[in-house]
C-alpha cells in the first residue's frame, strides 16, 4: 500500500517535471503532453482520495456482510463490490466536478452520467463476484 | 540567473528525486525496488517522444530512467542475484508490453472526449507498439554485446 501510494506521487511529480521543461526547437510533442497531464495532478489526488476511502470502506463492509450475515460469498463481494464502486465513482466524480475540469452545463445530465458509471460498476462488480465464487466452488478441494 | 541553464537544473532535481527514491525502495525491499523500476522503464518510454536541449545537445527527457534504471538493475544483481536482475527486466518489458495493448485498444474506443484529448491519446500512444519494438531489440543486442565484451 505504502509502495503504491509513493508510486503514485512518484508519477504525478514526474509528470510536472517533464511538462516543465522546454522542449527543443524541433520538438512536435509537448502541446500533447500538456493536453493529457496539465490535469494529472488534480485527477491523481482525486483518484487517490476516492480510491482510498472508498476501499477501506469496502474492506469493512465485506467483513461485516461475511461475518453477520453469513451469506455466500458471491454475495458479500457482489454487495461489497458494487458499494465501493459506487462511492468510489461518487466521491471521483464530485471532486473532480468540484476542481471543475470536466463542465458541468446541466446538474441533470451530470446526475445522468453518474447513474451510467454506477450502473455500468455494478455490472462489472456482479461479473467479477460470479467469477470468483465459481473459482472458489471449483478450487474448494485444493484449497 | 539560471534562465539558459533551466532544463539543465530540471534534470538535476529529476535525476536526485530518481536516485533517492530507487534508494529508498531498495532499503524497503526487492519487490519495491522492481515495482519501482517497471514504473521508470514503462514512463520512460511514454516521455521518450519529447525531445529537449540539454548542455547544447538535442535529447530526450527520458535520460534520466536510462542511468537510474541501469543502476537499480546493477543494484538487484549485486544483492539479489543475476536471476532477480533478469526477472526485473522482463517484468518491465511484460509491462510494457500490457501498456502496448492497452493503449490500442483505448485508441480504438469511439470517444465522447472533445477532440483535443483524442489527437492528445493519438499522437503519444500511436508510437507505442513502435517504441516497444525498439526496446526490445536494443535491450536484446545491447545485452549480448555486454556479454560478449564481459568474456573477451
Amino acid at each position: 500500500m505504502l509502495v503504491a501510494l509513493f508510486l503514485q506521487v512518484f508519477c504525478l511529480l514526474y509528470s510536472e517535471l517533464h511538462l516543465a521543461y522546454i522542449p527543443s526547437g524541433n520538438d512536435t510533442m509537448h502541446g500533447f503532453f500538456e493536453t493529457l497531464f496539465s490535469v494529472n495532478g488534480w485527477v491523481t489526488l482525486s483518484s487517490l482520495f476516492a480510491f482510498l476511502s472508498s476501499h477501506m470502506l469496502g474492506v469493512m463492509l465485506f467483513w461485516f456482510i461475511r461475518e453477520k450475515s453469513k451469506v455466500s460469498i458471491g454475495v458479500s463481494i457482489f454487495a461489497a463490490t458494487s458499494i465501493t464502486h459506487i462511492l468510489d465513482t461518487i466521491t471521483f466524480r464530485l471532486l473532480l466536478g468540484c476542481a471543475s475540469l470536466f463542465e458541468i452545463p446541466h446538474f441533470s445530465s451530470f446526475l445522468y452520467q453518474t447513474v451510467d458509471m454506477i450502473i455500468f460498476k455494478s455490472a462489472i462488480a456482479f461479473i467479477t463476484g460470479m467469477l470468483i465464487s465459481g473459482y472458489l466452488f471449483l478450487s474448494r478441494g485444493r484449497l | 540567473m539560471f534562465g539558459s541553464l533551466y532544463n539543465e537544473i530540471l534534470f538535476t532535481v529529476q535525476a536526485l528525486l530518481s536516485v533517492a527514491s530507487l534508494f529508498g525502495m531498495f532499503v524497503l525491499s526487492y519487490e519495491a525496488i522492481s515495482a519501482f523500476l517497471v514504473l521508470q522503464f514503462v514512463l520512460a518510454n511514454i516521455f521518450v517522444t519529447k525531445q529537449i536541449l540539454l548542455f547544447g545537445v538535442s535529447t530526450t527527457c527520458s535520460e534520466v530512467f536510462i542511468v537510474s534504471g541501469m543502476y537499480g538493475v546493477s543494484l538487484i544483481r549485486d544483492y539479489y542475484g543475476e536471476r532477480k536482475a533478469l526477472q526485473t527486466l522482463w517484468l518491465g518489458f511484460s509491462a510494457l508490453l500490457f501498456i502496448m495493448l492497452l493503449t490500442q485498444v483505448h485508441l480504438l474506443y469511439t470517444h465522447t472526449e472533445p477532440m483535443a484529448v483524442e489527437r492528445a491519446y493519438t499522437a503519444i500512444f500511436k508510437y507505442t507498439p513502435r517504441i516497444f519494438f525498439a526496446s526490445l531489440f536494443a535491450y536484446i543486442i545491447s545485452e549480448r554485446s555486454f556479454i560478449i565484451c564481459f568474456y573477451l
